[in-house]
């Protein structure tokens, strides 16, 4: 408790600037919005919107994009409800009763519900945040390099199997990222992979990478796929309607209550696995919340546990990625890397290190998540009406926009054509990869781990004089290590299991 | 390699367009999965087999137990070529594991609508320094939205649509970027303020 009392006061201070309010309330208007596109997730929102970060602090970045990030979750259910188009991956479930909700006439209760989980989810996780976030952040002080490079290569390895179909994809994905990270200078007087390009000489800039493989595969999807696409717009609800049954009643709430501590415990679990993500959360405490519930076979029907479950869920993995991220700094998800894109460019080493030097920052982003929920609940009350409105965006119309603000936004990174001809590239690559399930998220958690593992490691290695042994064979890397390795090898059994049972269900099937 | 009309094995011509985009269309190059994930790694390995080559021609540690120059590379490209091989074994000789669960047996790609988009944000990113910011992006957004308005609506109403929305958006993103963020865009009439 020390930690809190010690920075309460410099964070409330820092939270008391007008300027800062103003950022977090324009970082959820604008993550809204972006989240209730359909089809738009939170790291692709957060990719486009990075070079807003150059003319910001350390402070507002972070909390801006936070909002954002908080915002968007909450605003993929907006067209998961109107449009049955879930606005991100983590807003899927709640297309199977927001949809049917709004198909009833109850769209607008169906909003709310979701407002009131996500700002739940939301406020929930962050207490747990501050405990744990606060104990991990102590416990991984014992660390030193050895033990911190061990934790990078197991946050790999989760990384590499969680995202995409197949592990060994994930895996690829993440050595082409780490790869990607030595070009150019090497911090030991000498130059990597530069080809004698001036260019290359102070490597990939970590935003072209950030832009280019999350906002990138988007743009061109949209672009390409979806040039044709015309939405029907027959399906889409009313979510305006103020009548006696799209009122939240207090038994109403009082019956989602057990729904809301589940999911937001759930959400905040799943967030705290590197790479399990708020889809993750979303599904398991859907499914929960199922088996929990005394009449399951009403979920699917239009029930509000149904909507309330996932909502509070994915917006709690929002502080739960937080806490790998600012203590180990393994980022959980696509959105919490970038969180960590911008920490490393302002200058910030996250890390265990971070509780201890950076104590009122940590606690500022504490305090600043509860500030950004009351924000999101004031947003989502007052402009359902508009963002119901966004949802009607056809597809083919955004990937324009899309596009531009990539190109714009790379431009603006030292004003250099060469920053939009790498996003070009490498975006290409990626939307090529994502057509043959090549995820694209472990090659960006890769690149801004990079960094992070090959300075521990060299550091390691300079204090044992070089002695590998001393390293690798000291007991918490040495666990931690075989524990990385379980990982890749129990990923591949478990993908190997899925394959040949659809495979004998498929033999199983075509047989007379 | 032929993509229109081609009888081989691994590049077909495909008479519809995925999703709901309802033209017909001979543009879309359709692959099957496996083949193409194996060829793509192949071509991976190959690039990382020289980048593991390259890491011998690096800076030497100056002192005994320093990493030096070569150390990470070869960590993280040794990695990657090393999961490629083991992409590439289990496609050869297990193909019955090697597709992912519940993974499509092929994969289709619009490849002129690709290559116009790339081309055209080629020409974009050569065209912003000389024409100016505001023609330049007046011109990519026309390019894009007409046709894409052009599936429901008529080509004047289409037109008329596209340019309502990208006088509007230029001006956005001038505020933005040039007023608001103070980023060097190349204007060509829209006033420039000195900070």
């Amino acid at each position: 408790m020390d930690f809190f009392f010690n920075n309460i006061g410099g964070a409330l201070d820092a939270l008391s600037s007008v300027n800062l309010l103003l950022i977090m309330f324009a970082g959820v208007s604008i993550g809204v919005v972006l989240g209730a596109l359909p089809g738009f997730g939170s790291s692709q929102s957060l990719a486009l919107l990075f070079p807003l970060s150059f003319v910001m602090t350390v402070d507002q970045s972070i909390l801006f994009f936070l909002a954002v990030y908080s915002a968007v979750e909450y605003g993929s259910s907006i067209p998961a409800i109107l449009i049955r188009t879930p606005g991100s991956g983590a807003s899927a479930v709640t297309v199977l009763d927001g949809y049917a909700m709004a198909r009833q006439g109850l769209a607008k209760k169906a909003l709310r519900i979701s407002l009131y989980s996500a700002v739940i989810g939301g406020t929930t996780s962050t207490l747990i945040f501050i405990v744990a976030g606060t104990s991990l952040g102590h416990a991984a002080l014992l660390f030193g390099p050895s033990e911190l490079f061990a934790i990078g290569v197991f946050g790999l390895a989760i990384v590499g199997s969680f995202f995409g179909k197949d592990p060994l994809r994930g895996f690829l994905a993440t050595g082409i990222g780490l790869s990607m990270a030595t070009i150019g200078s090497s911090g030991f007087g000498g130059v990597r992979f530069t080809f004698d390009q001036s260019f290359l000489i102070d490597g990939i800039p970590l935003v072209v990478v950030i832009i280019a493989f999350l906002a990138g595969p988007e743009a061109f999807r949209l672009l390409v796929d979806n040039r044709r696409t015309v939405e029907d717009k027959s399906k889409v609800f009313d979510a305006t309607t103020s009548d006696e049954k799209n009122k939240i009643s207090g038994s109403l709430v009082r019956k989602l209550i057990p729904t809301w501590l589940r999911g937001s415990i759930f959400g905040t679990a799943v967030g705290i696995i590197p790479g399990a993500g708020a889809s993750v959360g979303a599904l398991l405490a859907y499914s929960e919340e199922k088996r929990w519930s005394k009449h399951p076979e009403k979920f699917g029907t239009g029930i509000p546990e149904g909507v309330a479950a996932p909502e509070v869920a994915n917006n709690a993995v929002v502080a739960g990625t937080l806490v790998p991220t600012l203590t180990l700094a393994i980022p959980g998800s696509g959105g919490a890397a970038i969180l960590l894109g911008v920490l490393v460019s302002k200058g910030v080493v996250p890390g265990p290190n971070l509780f201890r030097d950076e104590g009122t920052f940590v606690m500022t982003v504490f305090m600043g998540l509860f500030v950004i929920n009351a924000f999101i609940l004031i947003t989502g009350l007052l402009g359902t009406r508009l963002f119901s409105l966004v949802a009607r965006v056809p597809l083919r119309v955004l990937g324009p926009f899309v596009m531009l603000l990539i190109i714009t936004g790379s431009y603006a990174i030292g004003n250099y054509t060469a920053h939009i001809m790498m996003v070009l590239v490498l975006g290409a690559i990626g939307y090529l990869f994502e057509k043959i399930d090549i995820p694209v998220v472990p090659i960006v958690l890769a690149f801004i781990m990079g960094p992070i593992i090959e300075k521990n490691i060299s550091r390691a290695l300079t204090i044992s004089g070089g002695v590998l042994e001393e390293v690798f064979l000291r007991p918490i890397p040495i666990v931690i290590l075989l524990l990385s390795l379980a990982t890749f090898i129990y990923s591949l059994l478990t993908m190997l299991r899925a394959r040949k049972f659809e495979s004998d269900t498929e033999q199983g099937n075509d047989r007379p | 390699m032929k993509l229109r009309g081609s009888d081989s094995r691994w590049f077909k011509k495909v008479s519809t367009v995925p999703e709901n985009n309802k033209a017909p269309s001979s543009f879309v190059l359709t692959l099957p999965t496996l083949p193409t994930v194996l060829i793509t790694t192949g071509m991976i390995f190959l690039g990382f087999a020289f980048l593991f080559y390259e890491t011998f021609n690096m800076m030497k540690p100056i002192l005994p137990g320093y990493p030096g120059d070569a150390f990470f590379p070869r960590l993280a490209v040794g990695y990657t070529l090393i999961v490629a091989a083991l992409i590439l074994l289990r496609g050869i000789l297990l193909p019955r594991f090697a597709a992912a669960p519940g993974e499509s047996s092929h994969v289709s790609v619009h490849w002129l609508e690709f290559l116009s988009v790339a081309a055209l944000v080629l020409v974009y990113a050569q065209l912003l320094p000389l024409v100016g910011f505001e023609l330049t992006t007046f011109g990519f957004m026309l390019i894009l939205l007409v046709p894409r308005f052009v599936v429901q609506h008529g080509l004047v109403q289409s037109v008329v649509k596209s340019v309502a929305i990208t006088i509007p958006t230029v001006l956005i993103l001038y505020g933005v970027f040039a007023l608001l963020l103070g980023i060097h865009l190349p204007l060509l009439f829209l006033p420039r303020y000195i900070y």
